[in-house]
């Protein structure tokens, strides 16, 4: 009897178990989603309904004022476009920059290379506040301060981003390499027609977390940018901030603005995340 | 097509204080059209003496010349050679028609050549319905195939293959290696070809040089190597199962004599084994004889062996016996039949005239 009583809690407990689990991570995604989605709300808003108690899941009378607002008089749209050059001027060069490099110290030999690697491991353990002084000082030397490229050139080259692409790039096989050198490819040609198409996921992953990075970088272009017409969006969001303190619809518009791109980028390039290229190249 | 001559050949890999010599002095003539299969261990060199051929390992000394042309200094791509890896390497990103394609269209080949070169190939290998297929929706054997059809479509001087078949399963594995025989007589072309399978060394090469420890050991066509082999090693790495070897003393009491050092077994020697013997002297041997010349006799017989059968392996057309005699393991081939029981003494005979004697120090060929 035993025996065939055994099975059924078990089973039961089986499937239980994972709607248990689906249901707490729905309740966390919830908790997680849930100031970004009253964000999104409040900004349709009308001027002082988020601030009204009991406050409001929805708006009752839904109004795009605070997003002209936004782009006509606050002049939201250069401060979009400014964050735009900056962030795909530094994602594309400093893709190209530090996979290349990355390449070279998982594949090329040459004298030096380990120990050059291990250097620059080590500047992973400095803050990048404590770069900032000397930085800006080098920059206002170099007349760097307020423009565009005093906010790129810092970002072109990441240690982070170099050790990532090296630790991908060692598992292309060798021969690979080797079968392309003797197909008759320079050695640029081999990265960029073996190399770069085999480390597509990781540049995708890399892509994504640079232009996060940059796209929400604060510190830095508050340092260097001064003149208002070259602002980034989160810079021109906080002296919005301080202007208009009150208006809480208008800074939710404000933040919906420059959450969207990123989002959107986010959206384009995940499929590269589960994605094997690698598959099928090399019997192991 | 072109000849591939290595003088003096050498890899030494540099690592200060514990430099590592990979390939000592290599002298090869590989002639034109010749296939040529090195093998041996894993370790032995040949892998290295393959790349430094392809350019992909520099010389540290010695010259090597491919078609007359001394190439020490050329990279890999102005050798004009293709190669096989043993992975295949297939760029996985590109479809096969684009995997054979490569190398033609970096040397700015026309379109319709490229694309009539690859479709030649691909109907030599036939895998034409698969020009349009990436490397992961391929089989192991399938792949394999389109990395020998890159490779045929470069028309190259030299072909070098890197153990191509060691990641196969075993029947495709021979049915690869005929593909392979089939294609060198068709193309007539140079190749070198790196195993550490003797199977496929035999089967193939017109010469097997074998090497180990970064040494040649013997280069020659396959059945001299077989029947001749210059030392203990080729005796024992070529030829499955291999060679039996057992230390022993050659000595004279009346008649010439084998004597085996524990023991074992004492045998007359074959006559021509005489002239080893400096006067009335003895000297120190490796007794060597193959499998297949050890035959099963009435125990006892005058001339033979007495052995204890340890193991019956049926291979179908013949048995393999694994026998002790004395503290030493030997193996026999002999065809079919009916044996005693396990752990009892059989009788062995030897085949003096195929028997091998070999300097127990230096285990050098002196019969």
């Amino acid at each position: 009897m035993t025996s065939v009583a055994a099975p059924v809690p078990v089973r039961r407990r089986l499937r239980i178990a994972p709607l248990a689990l689906n249901a707490a991570l729905i309740l966390g995604a919830l908790i997680a989603l849930f100031p970004l989605l009253w964000m999104v709300s409040a900004s349709f808003m009308q001027t002082g309904m988020a601030n009204q108690y009991p406050p409001h899941l929805l708006p009752r009378h839904p109004t795009f004022a605070h997003y002209r607002e936004i782009f006509t008089r606050l002049s939201m749209g250069r401060f979009v476009l400014n964050s735009a050059i900056i962030s795909f001027v530094v994602t594309g060069l400093s893709l190209f920059i530090n996979s290349a490099a990355g390449y070279a110290f998982a594949k090329l030999r040459f004298r030096g290379r380990d120990k050059l690697f291990r250097g620059l491991m080590l500047g992973l353990v400095v803050p990048v506040q404590v770069a900032m002084l000397p930085l800006f000082l080098l920059f206002k030397e170099m007349r760097l301060i307020n423009t565009y490229w005093g906010v790129i050139i810092p970002s072109l080259a990441s240690i982070f981003g170099i050790f990532l692409i090296r630790q991908y790039t060692l598992d292309i096989p060798d021969d690979l390499l080797d079968a392309a050198r003797i197909d008759g490819a320079s050695e640029f040609r081999i990265y960029r027609s073996v190399v770069l198409p085999v480390i597509v996921p990781i540049l995708a992953t890399l892509a994504i977390w640079t232009f996060l990075t940059t796209w929400n970088d604060f510190m830095w272009p508050l340092i260097v940018l001064s003149d208002q017409s070259k602002m980034t969006l989160p810079v021109a969001l906080a002296s919005l901030s301080g202007e208009h303190v009150q208006d809480t619809e208008l800074m939710m518009a404000g933040s919906v603005v420059t959450i969207l791109p990123v989002l959107l980028v986010f959206l384009f390039l995940q499929r590269y995340y589960v994605q094997g290229i690698m598959s099928g190249s090399v019997k192991g | 097509m072109a000849s591939v001559q290595l003088e003096g050949v050498q890899k030494i890999y540099d690592g200060g204080s514990r430099a590592h010599i990979a390939v000592h002095n290599i002298d090869l003539e590989i002639e034109d059209g010749e296939l040529v299969v090195l093998v041996g261990p894993s370790g032995c060199g040949k892998t290295t003496t393959l790349r430094m051929i392809a350019g992909l390992e520099s010389v540290t000394r010695g010259t090597l010349r491919i078609g007359g042309r001394v190439v020490n200094d050329v990279p890999p791509k102005d050798r004009d050679i293709a190669m096989v890896f043993h992975n295949n390497a297939l760029y996985p990103h590109m479809t096969v028609r684009e995997n054979m394609g490569f190398a033609l269209a970096l040397r700015h080949v026309p379109r319709e050549e490229v694309d009539a070169r690859v479709r030649d190939a691909a109907t030599i290998l036939g895998i034409e319905e698969l020009l349009d297929r990436r490397p992961r929706q391929l089989s192991g054997g399938q792949r394999q195939r389109v990395a020998l059809g890159r490779a045929i479509v470069r028309h190259p001087q030299v072909f070098l293959f890197d153990e191509p078949l060691s990641n196969l399963d075993a029947k495709l594995r021979v049915q690869m290696r005929r593909e392979i025989a089939r294609l060198h007589r068709q193309l007539e072309a140079t190749m070198v070809y790196v195993t550490h399978d003797q199977v496929e060394a035999m089967t193939l090469g017109n010469r097997i040089v074998v090497m180990n420890a970064g040494r040649v050991q013997q280069v020659g066509p396959p059945l001299e190597l077989y029947e001749r082999p210059d030392n203990a090693f080729v005796a024992t790495f070529i030829g499955s199962p291999p060679m039996n070897l057992v230390p022993a003393r050659l000595t004279r009491d009346g008649e010439l004599l084998v004597r085996a050092d524990d023991g074992a077994f004492v045998l007359r020697a074959p006559d021509a084994w005489g002239a080893l013997l400096s006067g009335a002297g003895e000297r120190r041997i490796l007794f060597g004889v193959r499998p297949e010349h050890l035959r099963i006799e009435p125990l006892g017989s005058t001339a033979g062996i007495a052995a204890r059968l340890d193991l019956v392996e049926p291979m179908g057309a013949e048995l393999y016996l694994s026998l002790r005699v004395g503290q030493h393991d030997l193996m026999a081939r002999v065809p079919p039949q009916q044996l005693p029981p396990l752990g009892t003494d059989i009788g062995l005979g030897v085949e003096r005239a195929h028997a091998h004697c070999f300097d127990a120090d230096t285990t050098a060929r002196l019969s």
